[in-house]
């Protein structure tokens, strides 16, 4: 019977003449025994045990073993033996050498020695490195000489820090202590200026895009902010600046207290947890979740019932762990920059009641150890100082705050004192976000707005908002401090709206509140309003204010709503919104909160376009609440932008414009520029005379291809145009369809390569060119062309958001047609689908709006049957049924 | 020197293709190597498979002192076309100018037993015998229903024996063992993938080495002596797998 891995290695150890008859290779699988054996044991660890450390402490002495053994192999192959570890030590680096190691991480060994390089040695690593190699271990072995580490970490900080942390495994203590004594004595003798390489390292904005955002919607456990990057960092910092190598000692020294280091222990022992899963489950170095890897680990936390894991309450723990780790990340860094005095001696500008400007941050209250308590509403005056000074607090004053925090009691919730500060913060709209992110950091808004806690990083998918939901609220209310810079002529609205905004504080206070109501779950709106009256009763918001803000909050959805997915070219849809508005003033709140809403969605989801449409809607229904008259037809036609379309037109084709634009619309006129425009022009007269015409155009800024389809209309065409996209895997992510009464249409379609999300090929333009002339030309069948291409489903692009799909009927928004509403994950071929199932309903399709934005598809679809509304539930209720089938025939949807 | 005349047409029924191999083989023969080398190697990136090809490619590239192309260029070439003798006999000379002569790096130990019958033969003849003799063995099994002829059985499971390694051989071809050569006229090796690691021996220009794996721009190699670790891909041509080989060679000569 061959020998285990333990019997092999006591062999080995005692030299015994039977070891030099097993050949390598039975070592090899011996030793692989052992660590598939090791793996197991481990898995087993992280599956009973709720903590990250043990797995990683296990695994960490697992690999020391092997290691252990196989070097007492190594030294059957040397003629000195065991004497040779007199003058050489093997050492564990990285996160092996902190006893951190992952279950697929890489293994950092290296061999340091004393003199020269013996012959011994050589034969010793030939054998020990490949051993490693054919174990499976992604090894990286280093080996030097004492004086060559000590040169390479003075040059390399990378080398200096994980020698720093070097953990011996074998051989002589003696030997790694020289190095690390010479080590620390450098560091000493050189700290700052290491200290500020590191610093830009830390700097988030050198990191690669995919890691800088800490709410990243598939985030990097390792190398992202907030993952164990910003723990390894601390580790690094602290160890220039106190001299000390673990964690721990920081608390030990004092200089964190014994609630901070324990919320960093708990964080930090999550995302191990988080990454031990990962790499047993994938059985690879996977550090980044992606929404199967949610959805995974969530179910084997035992997050959520059985098969429905409850992804959005594992994320909220995971991002509210991140950010735990980014803000004891920014407390080391405050901690080693300020190992020199505290605070200087002297300010910028010595303000009234102990709030200073000391090197450009607000200090309050730090020569008086009780000036807090002497009056809590101090705590908010703290950052109304920070708002009409327009200075940051201090991180020392922010501290203050958080070991202050137990003031703020219902007492202080109560005070008319905070209330008037909070409100004046408020009134300061470009201001108030830094300050009131600055107050959520601390904990003061949480504490003050209870409802708010209530929000604190809540996810929920089904919003397709890439933030939790109290990070899309402080974000939106920094949107507003980015109107000032805007250009164009949405920028200019916005800047004139937000210039004549009386109580700008409605607004601020709207924005804060407008999701307050998502911690309820389904019905936010409903609840929002709830909590929002509650708010207002506590704080004591006057009559007035309290019922603009609860309109707001109530109608947040609405403006970008009906903008985007409404016909606004007719006088109803707009009359029927200005009704809900009270006066010109609410209008002109309820346009900065769409803007702010949107653009805190996720990167990219506010566009000049939808700018342009809020833009329409606003203007229009300004008119009807000052009493001006709105016209259907109005004369947009003699604008100075149609005059720029006639100048960029061919002119033969120059007498056509003005007919070209009462044909399609002021829908039609806003959504595109002058110079797309005079090309449509020129499409439309090639369509007239050859039946289609198609032009691609690069739009570099959106990475993505624009496509325009012009031909005469007829049934299905729409769904037509979209077969042949899905048949050449090109996604749509967001269509326009114009259509003019003599029967020719414009399409726009937004289109992007389904392989690799990037513009389409000139000959993937051409393959969607050949088949729409097909199909529209010479009637051959579109379901064809997808059908072949459907075998090629390596390349197209799956619905990976876990979200529920919406449908829902409007009868009332249109004069004429039904307007079917549907939201649901993007995915290759959406489009067609949807469209082809509304064809085989007998439903034509009139006009339609798609919108793709963070992994949604949200779209509105005009339509008919029979030539009339769908009135009829039973119809809808077969509709929509067919819809949801096609949509997410394995997930559930909400009806 | 080789001179090459294939007959190419019908493989692709290409002008161009047959318009730029004519003319880099006259720049061969007028002793433009790196033009002939040019032409060549337009080819072979129009993923045109053609042992002849290659073959010529390593002459070009023998011609230019350039052992590492060449010796990589020699491989592929008998990687589609095992019975080469020219190629195999240039591939040993270009292999004895290197500094090192290394050896071919070697399979497994059951490959060179079980599968030592099939070193000149091509992926395609191997394929080919393998369906041959599993429908043989079939059609002999059906007669066996019949009761016809005697000793049906045995020559029924000899067939479907040889088909077997026939079809073993096949799949050794499809898969040849991943080869590397270097280019580089020194190409140091090291334990870890990192320029800061010491080197631990150096590879010469020509030196074919065994790919054991590859990450983030370095491969672990292993020599034919044993010598393993790692060193940056750059330095290295990698001999692509080929399968199926097509084309003919009609003539060539010693370079």
């Amino acid at each position: 019977m061959s020998k285990t891995f333990l019997e092999l290695v006591t062999l080995a150890r005692a030299n015994d003449p039977s070891f030099r008859d097993e050949p390598t290779r039975r070592c090899v699988e011996a030793a692989r025994a052992y660590a598939t054996e090791q793996w197991k044991r481990a898995r087993a660890i992280h599956q009973e045990s709720a903590s990250g450390q043990p797995v990683l402490r296990a695994l960490s002495e697992s690999a020391d073993e092997i290691i252990q053994g196989a070097v007492a192999f190594a030294l059957c192959q040397t003629e000195e033996n065991q004497s040779m570890l007199g003058t050489v030590a093997i050492c564990a680096l990285g996160g092996y050498g902190r006893n951190e190691l992952s279950p697929r991480s890489d293994l950092d060994i290296c061999f340091l020695y004393e003199g020269e390089m013996s012959q011994d040695m050589e034969r010793f690593n030939a054998f020990l490195v490949p051993f490693l190699w054919d174990l499976g271990f992604k090894v990286g072995y280093v080996t030097h000489q004492v004086e060559e580490a000590y040169k390479l970490a003075q040059n390399d900080l990378e080398v200096m820090t994980s020698y720093a942390q070097a953990r011996l495994i074998l051989g002589s203590p003696r030997v790694l202590s020289q190095l690390m004594l010479r080590l620390t004595k450098w560091r000493r003798a050189t700290g700052v200026e290491k200290l500020a390489a590191i610093r830009t390292r830390e700097n988030p904005a050198t990191l690669a895009e995919e890691f800088r955002d800490l709410y990243a919607p598939e985030p990097d456990v390792k190398q992202g902010v907030g993952g164990l990057r910003d723990v390894h960092l601390a580790q690094w910092l602290t160890l220039y600046v106190f001299g000390v190598i673990a964690l721990d000692d920081l608390e030990k020294l004092g200089h964190l207290n014994n609630d901070e280091f324990l919320d960093f222990v708990e964080a930090r022992d999550f995302i191990w947890r988080i990454r031990n899963e990962l790499h047993f489950h994938a059985g690879s170095a996977q550090d980044r979740l992606s929404f199967e890897l949610q959805k995974h680990v969530a179910q084997a936390f035992g997050y959520g019932k059985g098969d429905q894991p409850s992804i959005d309450r594992f994320m909220r723990d995971y991002y509210a762990a991140a950010r735990r780790l980014r803000i004891f990340l920014e407390r080391v860094v405050h901690l080693c920059e300020h190992d020199t005095p505290a605070v200087p001696a002297r300010s910028d500008d010595s303000g009234d009641n102990g709030i200073e400007v000391i090197q450009g941050a607000i200090y309050a209250g730090h020569r008086d150890a009780n000036w807090f308590q002497e009056s809590p509403a101090r705590l908010m005056e703290v950052f109304w100082a920070s708002v009409r000074r327009k200075h940051p607090v201090s991180a020392e004053t922010l501290q203050r705050i958080r070991e202050q925090l137990h003031l703020a009691g219902p007492t202080f919730r109560g005070s008319e004192l905070v209330r008037r500060f909070f409100v004046a913060i408020c009134s300061r709209p470009v201001q108030a976000g830094d300050a009131l992110r600055q107050m959520a950091e601390c904990g003061l808004l949480g504490a003050y707005l209870p409802e708010f806690q209530a929000i604190h990083g809540i996810v929920r998918y089904e919003d397709f908002h890439s933030y939790p939901v109290d990070e899309h609220t402080l974000r939106a209310v920094n949107a507003l401090s980015s109107i000032p810079e805007m250009q164009g002529r949405v920028g200019e609205l916005l800047q004139r709206v937000l210039e004549h905004l009386q109580d700008p504080h409605v607004l601020v206070l709207g924005i804060l509140f407008h999701d307050i109501g998502k911690a309820s779950g389904e019905t936010h709106v409903e609840e929002g309003v709830l909590l929002c009256n509650q708010i207002c009763d506590r704080m004591g918001i006057n009559e007035d204010d309290r019922g603009h803000i609860v309109n707001l909050v109530q109608h947040h959805m609405l403006m970008t709503d009906v903008a985007m997915y409404r016909d606004t070219d007719n006088l109803d849809t707009v009359q029927g919104f200005a009704s809900l508005m009270r006066s010109p003033e609410q209008l002109g709140r309820l346009l900065l909160l769409s803007y702010c809403d949107l653009s805190a969605v996720g990167p990219n989801v506010w566009t000049d376009w939808k700018g342009a449409l809020l833009c329409k809607l606003y203007l229009k229904t300004e008119r009807i609440l000052l009493g001006r008259p709105v016209h259907l037809d109005e004369t947009y036609w003699e604008l100075p932008k149609a005059e720029e379309v006639k100048n960029k037109t061919r002119k033969e084709l120059q007498p056509l414009v003005e007919t070209h634009l009462r044909a399609f619309g002021e829908q039609y006129f806003i959504s595109f520029p002058a110079d797309e425009i005079a090309s449509h022009i020129e499409l439309l007269a090639e369509a007239r005379d050859s039946g289609l015409s198609v032009r691609c155009f690069p739009r570099p800024e959106t990475a993505m291809s624009e496509v325009v389809v012009c031909t005469r209309d007829r049934i299905g065409l729409f769904s037509k145009i979209a077969g042949s996209f899905a048949a050449q895997l090109i996604d749509v992510s967001s269509a326009s369809v114009f259509s003019s009464p003599d029967g020719l249409v414009v399409d726009c379609f937004m289109v992007t390569d389904a392989a690799n999300g990037r513009p389409i090929t000139e000959a993937q333009f051409n393959g969607a060119v050949g088949i729409l002339k097909s199909v529209l030309l010479e009637g051959a069948d579109v379901q064809h062309y997808v059908d072949r291409s459907r075998q090629r489903l390596f390349a197209t692009r799956k619905n990976r958001s876990v979200t529920p799909t919406r449908i829902s009927f409007d009868n009332e928004a249109s004069r004429r047609d039904t307007v079917i509403d549907l939201e649901t994950g993007d995915r290759t071929g959406l489009l067609y689908d949807v469209t082809r199932c509304l064809a085989t309903h007998g439903v034509e399709l009139y006009s339609a709006r798609i919108v793709t934005d963070a992994r949604r598809a949200r779209d509105a679809f005009y339509v008919r049957l029979h030539n009339g509304k769908i009135a009829d539930t039973a119809i809808q209720e077969q509709v929509r049924t067919a819809l949801v089938q096609i949509l997410q025939p394995e997930q559930w949807a909400e009806l | 020197m080789i001179v090459t005349a294939l007959v190419l047409l019908g493989v692709l029924g290409a002008d161009a293709y047959q318009e730029t191999f004519e003319e880099a083989n006259r720049a061969y023969y007028q002793g433009d190597f790196a033009a002939a080398a040019r032409g060549y190697e337009q080819l072979s990136r129009g993923r045109v498979e053609e042992a002849a090809i290659y073959h010529n490619l390593g002459n070009c590239y023998f011609r230019l002192e350039q052992l590492g192309p060449a010796i990589a260029n020699y491989e592929r070439a008998l990687a589609l076309e095992p019975g080469l003798a020219p190629t195999r006999e240039n591939l040993q000379r270009a292999v004895e100018k290197t500094a090192h002569v290394l050896a071919r790096p070697r399979g497994a130990g059951w490959r060179e037993s079980l599968l030592f019958w099939d070193s000149n033969l091509r992926f395609g003849a191997v394929r080919n015998a393998a369906l041959f003799f599993w429908a043989g063995a079939w059609a002999l099994l059906g007669l066996w229903v019949y009761r016809l002829p005697r000793y049906v059985r045995p020559a029924a499971a000899l067939c479907l024996i040889l088909s077997l390694f026939c079809a073993l051989s096949a799949w050794q071809k499809a898969h040849p063992l991943p080869l590397a050569v270097a280019i580089a006229p020194e190409v140091p090796v090291r334990y870890g993938m990192s320029e800061r690691e010491k080197e631990r021996y150096m590879l010469a220009e020509g030196d074919r080495v065994y790919v054991e794996a590859e990450e983030n721009g370095w491969i672990r190699i292993a020599t034919a002596s044993g010598e393993r670790g790692w060193a940056q891909a750059a330095s290295f041509q990698f001999v692509s797998p080929a399968g199926g080989a097509t084309g003919q060679q009609a003539a060539s000569e010693d370079p």
